[in-house]
């Protein structure tokens, strides 16, 4: 155990105490001190003020733009990425990495593009027949990495090639079909008042997502996970469960990335899921989520996905060339990294 | 822990043998090379007109690069860190050789240093960031990833650039007509590897790995160490992409990218564990072969080039996954860990015994 999360540990060890075993919950004002006063808090500051910072940035940079249209590209864009995030951000959070997702995506959008061939009644099989395999990769994934004692790295890159060999068989080489009518109106399409629909699911999924971590008794598990493996199986946590559950679900969020990406291209293709490897790891690590594991927060993962596209839709924006985006990125991941651990000296 | 203290006084070749396999044995090296010879035998029956000169020289042209990356992972990963750089470490190297290389001979021999020293900055700087300041390597080297695909991007926007013949005979042709000159540069990287592996650094390696903070209490100086892995592997990272710039006799900053996962699953195949401390850097260049020779294999059998990445995954689960359950199977006297008699090996699992 390393001296700094033993406090954590204990903050959530009570938590879990009075949540899982008592069934009691802090009173309002305890919820809202710890909030305030912790550090995941601070964090979450920190990220969305770099991202206002950008994005006024850019809006200063490009003087044409305005800010609703500029907000809508950012956020529209930075969905799948967040999405992905999550499986990724539950699996850092229990001291694992998940290096499969871009296949999964990948096998995803060709699988439902190739089931649905562009109806919206085949869709209806296609879709649950997706996010089953998602999730079934992940309990691959989980099983392999608790029962064989494989190393999550070595485990999640073996599916990951397997199943880029898989995406070859299954397309031939060339993936068929299209994205069906009602999912690309779905990513597409606005809704009432104009605002795109793909920031309502962005929206809802955020919201779902925070409910899920923070308000049940598994997400709380999570952390405890994460913190110190052993201690949590001394609080008679089910520590196998939950290992194999956050793959389980990563393999489902990265099914479901998958999914919308072929809504929002209108089709599936071969290299559809290979940038998220790097983007949702990295959005995982810039919403100051610990790399070991048992302390962060989805919100700012979510932060952090919305940072990578702003960076490069200000770059877009700009006469540097593409490259400059990639090493942009990598200068504010050590920045954010440095900033965090900043904090936590103080 | 590899490191093993023989008594040397009984000289029987016999003995001699048992103690060759116990310290490849300890490294968990044995599984990957007893793997290759069985690869290498069915490598042998499956493809008898490629059993000849031309056929090895082939094969380790085509694994040579990926061996040597995964190489410089291994020692990375044996001293406990991660690299996810080596894809653009790759296209560094790659993309400012082809773009700086000219026809004349005075070119093409100072763009060797060159093409090393490129390497060795893209490890340096990690291991900066790493002991300095002390982030994390999975997210460093994600950062610096990042960075030096933008610098591979910055120096060549899109694949171009050419490499004269020269160059690439003296990484992909034959010494003297017949010593491939892979095979030259990969003994020259073992012999180095089994001096260096012997030396105080070399040990302080494996003790760093397996445990910074007794490794530290036993006096190694971690910092130093982790900064002369880092350093190495990205040497190593800079004579891979030498020699993938010799094989593709063109640049293009995007190359690295899919070689990542072949690496990472090269080293893994290789017996090194992630997460330190055990393992071998000859694993890596093992797993390396191993996995060319199974596509080479598959190829000859007719199986559709679609389902090699389905092979190679799959068998680097089931070696992964047998090397981690093999501690429940008893091994032979001869293989295993624990004998009786002339041989004692101390400090199979402590690092108090290295030092």
């Amino acid at each position: 155990v390393k001296p700094n999360s033993v406090q954590e540990n204990s903050l959530y060890a009570n938590d879990i105490r009075s949540s899982v075993l008592d069934g009691e919950y802090y009173s309002m004002r305890m919820r809202a001190r710890r909030l305030f006063a912790g550090r995941s808090f601070r964090t979450l500051v920190a990220v969305y003020g770099v991202l206002v910072i950008l994005l006024v940035s850019s809006l200063l940079l490009s003087q044409s733009a305005d800010p609703w249209t500029l907000v809508k590209t950012v956020v529209g864009l930075a969905t799948f990425t967040a999405i992905v995030a999550f499986g990724q951000y539950l699996v850092v959070l229990t001291g694992g990495l998940d290096l499969s997702i871009p296949s999964v995506m990948t096998l995803a959008g060709v699988m439902l593009t190739g089931i649905s061939l562009g109806s919206n009644e085949l869709a209806a099989i296609a879709i649950p027949i997706v996010l089953t395999i998602g999730g079934l990769v992940g309990l691959v994934n989980g099983l392999g990495i608790r029962f064989l004692r494989i190393a999550p790295v070595v485990m999640t890159l073996g599916v990951n090639v397997i199943l880029s060999g898989v995406v070859l068989v299954y397309t031939g080489g060339t993936p068929s079909g299209v994205s069906p009518p009602f999912l690309t109106q779905l990513v597409q399409g606005n809704s009432v008042g104009g605002i795109p629909n793909i920031i309502l699911i962005l929206f809802v999924f955020v919201t779902v997502a925070v409910l899920f971590v923070s308000r049940t008794s598994f997400g709380r598990q999570l952390f405890a996970v994460g913190g110190n493996r052993r201690v949590a199986y001394l609080s008679g946590i089910h520590v196998t469960r939950v290992s194999l559950l956050v793959y389980v679900l990563s393999g489902i969020t990265a099914a479901m990335g998958g999914i919308f990406l072929v809504g929002y291209s209108g089709q599936s293709y071969l290299t559809l899921g290979d940038p998220y490897l790097l983007l949702s790891l990295a959005a995982v690590v810039l919403g100051g989520v610990s790399i070991s594991g048992g302390r962060g927060l989805y919100a700012g993962v979510v932060g952090g996905a919305l940072i990578l596209i702003a960076i490069s839709t200000l770059l877009a924006g700009t006469a540097l060339p593409q490259s400059a985006r990639q090493i942009v990125y990598a200068l504010v991941i050590i920045v954010a990294v440095l900033g965090a651990r900043q904090k936590v000296e103080d | 822990m590899s490191i093993v203290t023989v008594d040397y006084s009984e000289r029987r070749p016999s003995r001699l043998l048992g103690i060759f396999f116990q310290r490849l044995s300890l490294t968990g090296t044995i599984g990957p090379v007893i793997v290759l010879a069985l690869i290498a035998l069915v490598y042998v029956i499956a493809r008898p007109h490629s059993a000849n000169l031309d056929g090895f020289n082939t094969l380790l042209n085509a694994a040579a690069a990926v061996g040597l990356a995964a190489a410089g992972v291994s020692i990375i990963a044996i001293a406990g860190g991660f690299d996810f750089s080596v894809g653009s470490a790759l296209a560094v190297v790659n993309v400012v050789v082809a773009t700086q290389i000219s026809a004349s001979m005075s070119s093409q021999i100072i763009m060797i240093p060159v093409g090393l020293l490129v390497g060795a900055t893209v490890g340096f700087v990690n291991g900066l960031l790493v002991t300095r300041l002390r982030i994390p390597s999975i997210v460093a080297t994600l950062a610096t990833s990042f960075f030096w695909g933008g610098i591979a991007l910055l120096v060549l926007s899109q694949p171009g650039g050419s490499v004269p013949p020269e160059f690439v005979s003296w990484f992909t042709g034959n010494l003297g007509g017949f010593i491939p000159g892979a095979l030259v540069l990969l003994l020259l990287v073992i012999g180095f590897w089994v001096v260096f592996k012997r030396t105080r650094s070399g040990r302080a390696l494996y003790a760093v790995g397996g445990d910074p903070s007794s490794a530290r209490a036993n006096g190694v100086n971690v910092k130093r160490t982790l900064m002369l892995a880092y350093t190495l592997g990205g040497l190593l990272y800079g004579l891979s992409g030498l020699f993938l710039t010799a094989t593709t006799a063109s640049g293009d900053p995007n190359l690295g990218g899919p070689l990542l996962l072949s690496i990472f699953a090269a080293v893994a195949i290789g017996g090194v564990r992630f997460g330190g401390g055990r393992g071998d850097m000859v694993g890596g260049i093992i797993g390396a072969l191993i996995l060319y020779m199974i596509s080479d294999i598959l190829f000859s059998l007719g199986v559709n080039s679609f389902y090699t990445n389905i092979f190679n995954g799959a068998f680097l689960l089931v070696a992964v996954g047998a090397s981690s359950l093999s501690g429940f199977i008893r091994l032979p006297r001869w293989l295993g860990k624990r004998t009786r008699g002339g041989l004692s090996i101390r400090g199979s699992n402590s690092v108090g015994g290295v030092l």
